[in-house]
């Protein structure tokens, strides 16, 4: 009986308006330090939200006893909701980007990635191709719109294909796949070691245009120590500031490679013998930059946020159709409760 | 461009002239007139006829520079106060308190650059146009609440020197300004679930802690507060004035500030 009479206590105290407050204050706090990186979005708001969850669920427990409306319950209920599918969001979560050449198909491995602890990594079995891209250009190498082609099997046999841009991604088994802004160059070579014992074929990814006009990159050529810079040179001005124009592969142009002190012009089919090997370029391709989302809680989400708006619609037509805004100051007196 | 100018010019004009006779009324003690309507509609429509033209020029339509937003916001707060003021007589001398206020927003709009805008290929989409008519009826109840808050303000700083007796008493007032901050916080809130739809597919994800997006959160946390405020404590009538107040002006320097100095992408102007 006492424990039960403490209990009750303890609910009320935690389901008080001012401690609602205060937790919310907490949480604006928490909302900025986030944004400034100065604490994990986590910790900086999951501690006050989880809080703000503890001080709902008493109000919940301790009004509900047929007095409350029903449009506060079903709106405070849906806050509720959305706090539990935070929580659940940020466990589950998966974001990163990759970049795929023209051809390349995707094999499930991020450049970079940050995922909840509790995502079941089925991005292994995620696998689309990037066929090629165009990205409009304004006079003053302003970006406009981007069309990138898509393919990905149904079955072992079969391909589906797609036109993905802005606000428009691929969605495969719940992953949104988005195209970006940053987006290039990629010459492809093949080397071939001095004893023939492999031959490979890949490409350089320059850096992204047109943020970076100068088109150079340093690499390594694999398994070896073979450190080139690669300079993209374009032949005239294919891409014009003051016009407006389409990203696409320039058919005048020609690569700068330098080892060490040695330059080498190379263009497209050319090679240049090393003592380690033979390097050939083969054509100038590009790459896309892709983001990769998932979260399973968005439809869920939604629906929450969809059940809060309309019963805070429903509550304030039920306050507001009961009583006129306009009182004289003597019947005014109890008014100011929700 | 000119014709543009020129209609902006006349607009404010017409807005100007308005929140003279309603100051003046308010002074001289004298029941606000149509002729207040009658400017301000006539501003309005100048000024829409002024953001048409610029819109049918660049092809899209004001939601890139800083005169943009200022301008197609002011046409929309000065809209939603017009309503008010034909809706609801009694209410009429707020708008000696509104206009004046937006007077500094008019002034900063005509400072700022008229340069021409490009649309980013992330705002060719319908949740644009949502997300921003839902964030300015937020914005324009959270403005109406101010001017009740304003005038209860007055009637307590003044100490019964000012009464504005054709304005309702304040517990009318405070109900009033209550009301309008209960409907901002709807519209706030579906301002800020469409704007969580236009980034899942603008940039890849609903919510990433860009700072126009915590700041829109603190701005809709801090509305909650506000609206619970009143059942928590019920405090005197001109407190929950300031509060009102409060709400409009953290909300205008979380709209109008942070886009233009936040690097991040939802900074508006990318």
């Amino acid at each position: 009986m006492r424990t039960k009479l403490l209990g009750t206590a303890l609910l009320q105290h935690l389901s008080a308006l001012p401690i609602t407050l205060i937790l919310l204050l907490l949480l604006i706090a928490g909302s900025w330090l986030a944004s400034q990186a100065v604490l994990l979005p986590t910790l900086a708001v999951g501690i006050p939200l989880g809080l703000l969850g503890l001080n709902l669920v008493a109000a919940l427990v301790v009004r509900f006893n047929g007095r409350v409306r029903p449009a506060i319950l079903a709106l405070h209920g849906a806050l509720l909701a959305v706090i539990v599918l935070t929580l659940v969001s940020r466990l589950t979560y998966l974001r990163g980007w990759l970049e795929l050449v023209e051809g390349e198909s995707f094999t499930g491995t991020l450049i970079e990635e940050e995922r909840g602890p509790w995502h079941d990594g089925g991005l292994a079995e995620l696998v689309f191709r990037n066929e090629g891209f165009t990205t409009h250009y304004l006079p003053g190498h302003r970006r406009s719109e981007t069309q990138n082609a898509i393919g990905w099997p149904t079955t072992a046999s079969t391909m589906q294909h797609a036109v993905i841009g802005d606000n428009r991604p691929l969605v495969l088994r719940g992953y949104r796949i988005y195209t970006t802004a940053n987006k290039g160059f990629a010459p492809l070579f093949a080397w071939e070691s001095a004893n023939q014992a492999e031959v490979n074929q890949g490409a350089v990814n320059l850096p992204s245009f047109p943020m970076f006009y100068d088109q150079s990159t340093q690499w390594t050529i694999p398994n070896t120590r073979l450190n080139l810079t690669t300079r993209l040179v374009f032949a005239g001005n294919p891409f014009p500031v003051d016009q407006s124009w389409n990203f696409h592969i320039p058919e005048q142009h020609h690569l700068e490679l330098k080892l060490g002190d040695e330059v080498r012009i190379m263009r497209p089919g050319e090679v240049w013998e090393m003592n380690e090997g033979r390097l050939t370029y083969l054509e100038l391709k590009s790459w896309m930059g892709y983001r990769v989302f998932y979260d399973p809680t968005t439809p869920w989400m939604m629906a929450a946020l969809l059940v809060l708006t309309g019963s805070l619609l429903w509550l304030l037509k039920e306050r507001f159709a009961a009583t006129p805004w306009q009182v004289d100051a003597q019947t005014r007196e109890h008014g100011h409760g929700a | 461009m000119e014709h543009e100018l020129l209609l902006l010019w006349l607009a404010v004009g017409g807005y100007l002239v308005a929140g003279g006779i309603a100051a003046s009324g308010v002074l001289l003690g004298v029941r606000p007139t149509w002729m207040v309507l009658g400017f301000l509609g006539s501003g309005l429509g100048l000024h829409a006829a002024a953001i048409a033209l610029r819109w049918l020029r660049l092809g899209h339509g004001p939601f890139i520079t800083m005169h943009e937003i200022l301008s197609s916001n002011l046409w929309s707060l000065l809209f939603v106060f017009a309503v008010v003021y034909a809706r609801f007589p009694s209410l009429r001398q707020l708008a000696a308190f509104v206009l004046p206020l937006l007077f500094l927003m008019m002034g900063w709009m005509l400072l700022t650059d008229f340069k021409d805008s490009v649309l980013p290929p992330t705002y060719d989409t319908v949740w644009l146009y949502i997300h921003v008519i839902l964030g300015k009826i937020f914005l324009g109840a959270a403005l109406v609440a101010t001017g009740a808050g304003l005038a209860m303000l007055t009637r307590a700083a003044s100490r019964g020197a000012i009464q504005l007796p054709l304005l309702p008493n304040d517990p009318s007032l405070d109900e009033f300004a209550y009301r309008c901050l209960a409907v901002g916080l709807l519209f706030d809130t579906l301002m800020l679930f469409s704007g969580a739809i236009w980034a899942q597919d603008a940039w890849g994800r609903y919510w990433d802690w860009d700072v126009l997006e915590v700041w829109s959160l603190i701005n809709w946390l801090f509305l909650v507060m506000a609206l619970h405020i009143r059942p928590a404590f019920r405090p005197p009538y001109w407190v929950n004035g300031l509060v009102a107040t409060m709400v409009f002006v953290v909300g205008f320097l979380i709209f109008f500030g942070v886009p233009f100095l936040s690097k991040a992408p939802h900074k508006g102007i990318m």
